[in-house]
């Protein structure tokens, strides 16, 4: 490739990786990133020189101007108090666009860099996946080339060209400038070997670095950024639902959490809570607002729903945690500031804020909610539920909800006028004979799975109210149809019900061998209050409604893909200081385990210490190549000058490490020449050749000689080919005297 | 004189020339001094390298005998000032007087119009007259009574200062010390040579039984091919840190100066000279760096002041140095 495309080409990869990063982060708004990628592209195939309308002088100020009017929409909307990582991000695409549209020099380039080293930053804290720690090890191989390349370009084009002003009539600078041309086009400057080579060369960095981010005691800031996500709605649920809108959803593969279980896979599919609804109206859930947050009481950094922190201790919360199942739940980004908990929440354990140890502030819904203060980045956070299945005979001993019960179930009961006549009659007609609140559940949930099909491609007929609309037209929906009708239909015939929305189920990774749950996991289902019991789950949504699991192939790599995105969640992104903390002491009891039993307890152990030491001899030859392609480099671009000096430095520590042997061993700042006169002082043959080689030596480093390389190689050799010296006999003399075997034969 | 520069064109003499230069002179003077090669060798090197010598050593090891030699070797006028505590700055330079018959002021020269000057026990008079010599030393001429005059040329001035004796001495000020090129010390002979010259048969000056071997032209030759001897870059870089070293240890006060820094530069390339070779090894400087350096140097624990013997100072900044020496690797 010649030099000034492969320039350009290198440049544009380095930018793009840059704007990549911040785009996938989905923070900015979809029109601007199509934007930008549109105009990057495209800016990629206008070049000023051919181009002519870029040189224009109206084209220019045009770009100047709308700069100019960004900035200041800019700065207004920051005034208007939002948030300033978004304003500067959308400020650096324009940025880019606008060097993009208008490189000339080589400055336009370093500009470009510098924007985008920016995004890079800012893509830092919006961006939190795997695709991130790919993107940046490229920006970082892409910018070794680019940085390299414009330096090259730079001492062309400005120093040369400096250096070789125009003569008075012109002429000699014409020349001049044809060679720059020359040399740009030139294919031979870079090549595969210098893209290789460097390439290398940025990895052992990175590989270097990485080793910095392990041991450099760390702080989670990045995780802190209160975060404002545009486009696609992602989630399955907001403060208030729409029936209907949840089949858009069902296809969504995106992860919302993803959940280590210490017990393993868990035996049926576990419901992950969200948010509670109580009011319906027209098909629509929304809160009411008229109800109290329940408790939430605090032991430690134990958080207790439905208890007072006075009434907890920790002899009562060991009861209440014993055999219940702990969950460490890594959440992704919602759109709802609201923990997801593994139903029947028993306690929760809030999860860390910037500094180490102090927890995130974390209040309780009306509905038993847990919601964050401020939705973040990427969350980690431990639950306690008890996940055992309801005792069928004590809730059906519940009675009816008596008269006088307490008021705050009053919203619960309330149906809406709305609500058409044959919807009421419908419950009533099929909970004639049941005895009890939990007889009519069963009874309508039976006829509902029997009767009604599941179905995310929804028909709509607009005349009837939604509900109507599903028991008696369409007879087909989805679980927000099935779970709203039961809700409905029991509230008419006297149950407190509420409708919950979350997720159910997800999928169990096998190599990282825990729960992933994805944005087509989002479910609906219900809450009745039995007396006695309290709030019970119930879910209405026929059994066939739940996909089968995914086989094959990709299955397994997306599964292997969706382990190396979690790996980088626990291990990079929340990498901080405890972890730090923990990964050194989890060394030191390794080693103290280990030293107690002496080399036996280490056997086990050896295929692993097989892998790190494989890995570990890896990253050093990594690094001893590329520092030897340095040093290659560096050496042959002073061919000119000293075309032998590695050979005759090889030589020369060559015939030091002989005289080492002899005993002779160079001190700190004694030069060649001391050594040689020492030597000779104590004795020994090898002074004068030694003496001979040093001088040639010499005469060839510093005196800028020719050498003759052989004249050299055989100084070297009658160097090493002298006999040992009388001085090492006497050294030691019980060898000097033991005649030779061959003699006494 | 620079006259005699210009009128023979600038060729430099061959590495190999040169070192015959250097051998007759060395060896000429070298039959008068017994088995103070190392000495004679450095004294040369001064000369050529257009600096000055500091001998300090106790009095009879020979210290005028050598300049002497040298003086007659080079086939130029040697003058021997001795340093007394009432000699005057026109003792040295030369006075102005008045000429009856001309009717006008006459300038008579003092004993500094030689090519080679002992200036002994330089630390017995006043800084005042001190001074005067130094400048002379440093400018290569003396101004008096509004008149510059010219030093002869080649101009080589030998002080020498008695370690041991302190009382009614002036110690060098650090800038004057800086001035000179070289700090030497005679050192006693050997045995063998010092039983030698003690048994001599004849009571004749064995410094005029010796003859110039070298011309002025040929000295000036030298000093010119010693400019012009390469120094590879990692040499300067490996006298540069040196000198940072000086400045920056904290067991000294006073590193080396700029100076300094250059008159070890050049001692080095006078040194490459002697050797016949026209480019520098580390050796030069390594060999050179105590005698041209040592005497810039002010501890840091500030002995060697008033009242106090200077032998001790000197002997502490030469192992400093040494140390510090030992720190920066050879390149």
């Amino acid at each position: 490739m010649r030099f000034a495309a492969t320039h350009k080409a290198v440049s544009y990869l380095m930018v793009s990786t840059a704007f990549s990063v911040l785009a996938l982060s989905g923070e900015l708004p979809p029109e601007l990133t199509v934007l930008t990628t549109v105009g990057i592209v495209g800016s990629y195939f206008f070049e000023p020189q051919r181009h002519s309308f870029m040189n224009h002088r109206l084209y220019r100020h045009g770009w100047n101007l709308a700069l100019v009017v960004l900035l200041g929409l800019s700065i207004l909307s920051y005034l208007r108090a939002e948030p300033l990582l978004g304003i500067g991000s959308r400020f650096l695409c324009c940025l880019l666009l606008a060097k993009l549209w208008n490189r000339k020099t080589n400055h336009d380039y370093l500009h470009a860099y510098i924007i985008s080293f920016f995004m890079l930053v800012a893509g830092s804290i919006l961006n939190n996946n795997l695709i991130y720690a790919i993107c940046f090890i490229g920006y970082v191989v892409f910018a070794t080339w680019a940085l390299t390349l414009l330096h090259l370009r730079r001492e062309m084009e400005e120093n040369y060209l400096l250096k070789h002003l125009p003569a008075r009539d012109g002429r000699g600078a014409e020349s001049e400038r044809v060679e720059v041309e020359r040399i740009l086009n030139s294919r031979r400057v870079v090549g595969t070997p210098f893209l290789l080579g460097t390439s290398l060369i940025s990895l052992a960095i990175f590989a270097s670095s990485a080793v910095i981010f392990l041991l450099m005691p760390r702080i989670g800031i990045g995780l802190d950024i209160p975060l404002q996500r545009h486009g696609v709605q992602t989630s399955g649920f907001s403060d208030r639902i729409q029936l209907g809108g949840h089949g858009r959803i069902r296809d969504n593969p995106q992860v919302a959490l993803r959940v280590e279980l210490p017990a393993g896979r868990p035996s049926h599919p576990l419901y992950f809570r969200g948010v509670t609804f109580d009011r319906y109206d027209r098909g629509q859930w929304s809160r009411s607002k008229k109800l109290p947050p329940q408790p939430l009481g605090r032991y430690m950094n134990y958080y207790v729903p439905g208890e007072e922190s006075t009434a907890l201790s920790w002899p009562k919360l060991e009861r209440r945690l014993s055999g219940a199942l702990r969950a460490e739940v890594y959440l992704e980004p919602l759109d709802v500031p609201v923990l997801l908990v593994p139903v029947r929440l028993l306690a929760i354990v809030p999860p860390e804020a910037l500094v180490p140890g102090a927890a995130m502030h974390i209040h309780p819904g009306p509905g038993g909610e847990i919601f964050l203060a401020e939705r973040r980045a990427g969350i980690r956070y431990t639950t306690y539920s008890d996940v055992s299945m309801p005792d069928a005979i004590q809730l059906a001993q519940a009675p009816d909800l008596p008269p006088d019960h307490d008021e705050d179930l009053d919203p619960y009961l309330d149906v809406p006028q709305t609500l058409p006549a044959r919807v009421r009659q419908l419950a009533v007609d099929l909970t004639r004979g049941a005895r009890g609140p939990y007889e009519k559940i069963t009874t309508l949930i039976q006829y509902l799975q029997r009767n009604y099909t599941y179905t995310t491609t929804l028909q709509r007929d607009d005349r009837y109210e939604p509900l109507e609309d599903f028991l008696f037209v369409q007879k087909r929906g989805h679980c927000e149809y099935f779970a709203s009708a039961l809700a409905m239909m029991l509230r008419v015939v006297g149950v407190p019900t509420r409708s919950v929305n979350g997720y159910l189920g997800g999928e169990w990774n096998e190599y990282g061998r825990y729960l992933v749950v994805r944005q087509q996991n989002a479910h609906a289902w219900i809450e009745a209050y039995l007396e006695g019991n309290g709030w019970v789950t119930f879910d209405p949504t026929p059994p066939s409604a739940f996909p089968l699991l995914e086989e094959g192939v990709w299955a397994h790599l997306r599964q292997l893909i969706d382990t190396l995105e979690m790996s980088w969640f626990k291990y990079v992104i929340e990498y901080d200081l405890r972890t730090q903390v923990q990964m050194a002491e989890g060394a030191i009891r390794w080693v103290q385990k280990h030293q107690q039993r002496r080399g036996l307890g280490l056997r086990p152990h050896l295929h692993r210490l097989k892998y790190l030491a494989g890995g570990l001899l890896i990253m050093v030859a990594l690094g001893f190549l590329s520092a030897w392609m340095v040093l290659r480099w560096g050496g042959s671009r002073r061919r000119g000058t000293m075309p032998h000096r590695p050979k005759a430095d090889r030589l020369l520590r060559q015939a030091l490490a002989f005289l080492e042997r002899r005993g002779h061993r160079q001190r700190p700042a004694e030069t060649l020449r001391q050594l040689a006169t020492r030597i000779g002082a104590a004795g020994d043959p090898a002074a004068e050749p030694f003496a001979r080689l040093v001088d040639r030596y010499y005469a060839y480093r510093f005196g800028g000689e020719p050498v003759d390389m052989a004249e050299f190689r055989s100084l070297t050799r009658s160097l090493l080919e002298t006999p040992p010296a009388d001085s090492s006999k006497k050294n030691e003399p019980t060898l000097g005297e033991e005649p030779p075997s061959h003699a006494v034969a | 004189m620079s006259t005699v520069a210009l009128s023979r064109p600038a060729t430099l003499p061959s590495s190999k020339a040169a070192h015959a230069i250097f051998h007759r002179l060395t060896h000429n003077v070298g039959q008068v001094i017994h088995g103070k090669a190392e000495v004679i060798r450095l004294a040369v090197i001064a000369l050529v390298a257009k600096g000055h010598l500091l001998l300090e050593d106790v009095p009879g090891v020979g210290k005028t005998t050598l300049a002497r030699a040298l003086a007659r070797s080079i086939g130029g006028t040697f003058r021997r000032i001795q340093f007394t505590s009432d000699l005057l700055p026109s003792d040295i330079l030369g006075v102005s007087v008045w000429n009856e018959e001309t009717r006008h002021f006459e300038f008579k020269p003092g004993p500094i119009f030689a090519n080679v000057v002992l200036a002994d026990e330089i630390n017995r008079t006043t800084p005042r007259t001190q001074s005067s010599l130094l400048e002379a030393m440093s400018e290569g001429r003396v101004s008096v009574d509004h008149h510059t005059y010219t030093l002869a040329q080649p101009f080589l001035v030998i002080a020498t200062q008695n370690p041991l004796e302190h009382f009614g001495t002036y110690p060098l000020p650090e800038s004057q010390m800086d001035r000179f090129l070289l700090r030497l010390r005679m050192g006693y002979p050997e045995r063998a040579d010092e039983r030698r010259v003690v048994a001599r048969p004849t009571d004749a000056d064995p410094v005029e039984s010796i003859h110039p071997v070298v011309s002025s032209e040929e000295v000036f030759a030298l000093q010119r091919a010693a400019l012009a001897v390469r120094v590879e870059e990692s040499l300067l870089d490996y006298a540069e840190r040196v000198v940072a070293e000086t400045r920056r240890s904290s067991l000294l006060m006073l590193g080396v100066s700029p100076r300094g820094f250059q008159s070890w530069y050049r001692a080095a390339q006078a040194r490459a000279l002697s050797e016949g070779r026209d480019y520098c090894v580390p050796d030069d400087l390594r060999e050179l760096a105590v005698p041209a350096l040592a005497h810039r140097v002010v501890l840091a624990s500030a002995s060697g002041g008033y009242g106090e013997p200077l032998g001790r100072g000197r002997e502490e900044a030469e192992r400093v140095l040494q140390s510090l020496l030992e720190r920066v690797p050879m390149p």
